[in-house]
């Protein structure tokens, strides 16, 4: 028998149907895989026991013919960042170190009800502030994927750890959270699939929130398949959610194959003479190549405003979490540092729990809120994230879907990224940030090898809710490209 | 942003800083700040009022799932009964 753990979701969906093998077998072998890859740090907690528990009931069903779905009996990865009922949730953040959430988030509620097993909760950057995992408080994740010379390098950010469990196969597939590209760009470092759907798609109910106008979860898996079929299962309506969005989900397996012919796809040209590294640019070029062999009819489009993305994004992100991260303050959860007052205990609990990066965007959201500059900052980029949105619904005049990188990069070594700055840091961010500012659906999917061996990821962007199209483009790009993950 | 004004907005934060770390974070502030200054050149004169794709639903307020005190006193700092305690605030 092939390993088991090499199988896409759909392939051991398969395999549970006829009996091939048992959750529990399978649930076993991702355990041991997810034991000999403490190196990658990719899982904050294992939660083995658990994950075997489930995989037990799951094979009760399987025997009884009475699976609840494809996902009945895989085991999943979970961000931490997901509140789960009686099992540990950091955000990996020291402040909430020791936290145990009394409820369930909605996504993984839906998970669970459609059977699938927790395998353990991933690593992330510190309240999915970053772009390469090395904020997080437990420690960097490590990129299964290694330059050719063997160099490591990271797995990206912020849900790195969900992306380094799929990549090095200890686990089936795991929920990430993407608020300026922490699915897609993690998911092109390790050469894996992500989708970050439309906003309102999926509940934010139980995550913790970091910017709660641009938080998305998505999927991040082996395949585009699996990712259409764990998308599935994640999104719905939700009552405990106001912003979240009361339209049915399509079945997205039932369409995936039905390719890209007469699909109309836009390149921005902005994107185009950007001091795109070449590399990059050679796999964008690529990409137009195989959308085009399939049938789609690929164009320039104009995006004019994204020049104002990135700053847009750095201020509106870091305001929402200054207001959301006010919740720590030691007095109902959390870590709680003593001090002779109110006040005192409120700032030694903040200063000792929160990171660097953290604290470095809870002043800038603070500042930008502050009196005297509401106007100039906050309100002037509300106004520039309408432009950026206008921008698409223009391009979606004459396009289907846009096509474009995911990262400027491939993925960076530890001793690069300390040579970054803060603003070189965020400007990693330049494809990814305005499609959560437009609240747009994307996807992200390797599709080529660059001569150090890291891959290059293609970023599909869609209109308001129609993830269909992406997974239908990128089903193509996978079949077709040159990239392999083995 | 100077070492004065770093203090109010951490003030305002509820953070604090000592000397250096004040000394770095103004750097990084205003450097970041410097960059955003792009946006002072975006014309959005054509745009009224804020970005709203759907307007925020509202539920009715009633008690949906009962009562969970119990389980929300769970990760509370030293509780006093159903309480939270916090340092003492009136003399």
């Amino acid at each position: 028998m092939a390993d088991l753990t090499s199988l896409s979701i759909a392939e051991l969906s398969k395999g549970f149907n006829n009996k091939e093998f048992s959750s529990t077998e399978v649930t076993k072998a991702y355990i041991e895989n997810m034991e000999q890859g403490r190196k990658y740090n990719a899982f904050i907690t294992e939660t083995a026991e658990y994950a075997l528990k489930q995989a037990l009931e799951s094979d009760k069903r399987i025997s009884k013919g009475e699976r609840l779905s494809d996902l009945d009996g895989v085991p999943l990865g979970i961000k931490d960042l997901f509140c789960t009922e009686n099992i540990r949730t950091t955000a990996a953040s020291k402040i909430l170190e020791n936290f145990i959430p009394p409820y369930e988030s909605t996504v993984t509620s839906k998970l669970l009800r459609a059977g699938s097993v927790f395998i353990g909760k991933t690593n992330l950057d510190e309240f999915a502030m970053g772009g390469a995992n090395l904020t997080s408080y437990f420690g960097q994740a490590v990129n299964p994927v290694k330059r050719q010379d063997g160099t490591e390098v990271v797995t990206g950010g912020s849900s790195g750890g969900s992306a380094a469990a799929v990549a090095a196969d200890m686990c089936a597939g795991a929920t990430g959270t993407d608020t300026g590209g922490s699915i897609r760009q993690p998911a092109a470092f390790c050469g894996i699939v992500g989708i970050k759907p439309t906003y309102g798609r999926c509940s934010r109910y139980g995550i913790i929130a970091y910017a709660s106008s641009l938080d998305q979860a998505g999927p991040m898996t082996k395949t585009v398949e699996d990712a259409a079929i764990m998308l599935e299962k994640m999104a719905g309506f939700d009552e405990l959610d106001s912003t979240s969005a009361d339209i049915s989900v399509p079945d997205f397996k039932a369409t995936l194959k039905n390719g890209v012919k007469g699909l109309k796809i836009g390149m921005p040209k902005e994107f185009l003479n950007n001091d795109l590294n070449s590399e990059i640019a050679s796999a964008w070029q690529e990409g137009k190549e195989i959308l085009e062999k399939a049938g789609a009819e690929v164009k320039e489009v104009s995006l004019p405003n994204m020049k104002y993305a990135l700053a847009t994004y750095y201020i509106i992100a870091p305001a929402e979490a200054s207001s959301n991260l006010a919740r720590y303050d030691g007095v109902r959860f959390g870590l709680r540092v003593d001090g002779s007052s109110l006040d005192e205990m409120y700032e030694n609990t903040r200063s000792a729990g929160f990171g660097a990066e953290v604290q470095r965007r809870i002043m800038i959201g603070t500042y930008v809120l502050s009196a005297g500059y509401y106007d100039a900052y906050y309100l002037k980029a509300l106004n520039v994230r309408k432009l950026i949105r206008q921008d698409y619904i223009n391009a979606f005049k004459e396009v289907d879907a846009v096509l474009t990188p995911v990262a400027p990069t491939t993925a960076f070594t530890i001793e690069e990224s300390k040579t970054f700055d803060p603003v070189t840091n965020y400007l990693q961010d330049a494809f990814t940030v305005p499609v959560n500012l437009a609240k747009l659906p994307a996807i992200s999917v390797p599709v080529k090898k660059a001569s150090n061996g890291l891959p290059i990821g293609l970023q599909l962007i869609g209109r308001d809710f129609d993830e269909e199209t992406l997974f239908k483009g990128a089903y193509v790009l996978e079949q077709n490209n040159s990239w392999s993950r083995k | 942003m100077d070492a004065k004004e770093i203090n109010h907005i951490a003030r305002l934060a509820r953070l604090k800083f000592d000397e250096s770390a004040v000394d770095s974070m103004a750097k990084d502030l205003n450097d970041i700040l410097k960059w955003m200054d792009i946006l002072q050149s975006a014309d959005t004169s054509s745009v009224t009022g804020i970005e709203e794709t759907a307007p925020l639903r509202q539920r009715e307020d009633k008690v949906t799932v009962g009562s969970l005190s119990e389980k929300l006193m769970k990760n509370a700092y030293e509780p006093y009964e159903h309480f939270f305690t916090v340092p003492k605030v009136v003399e």
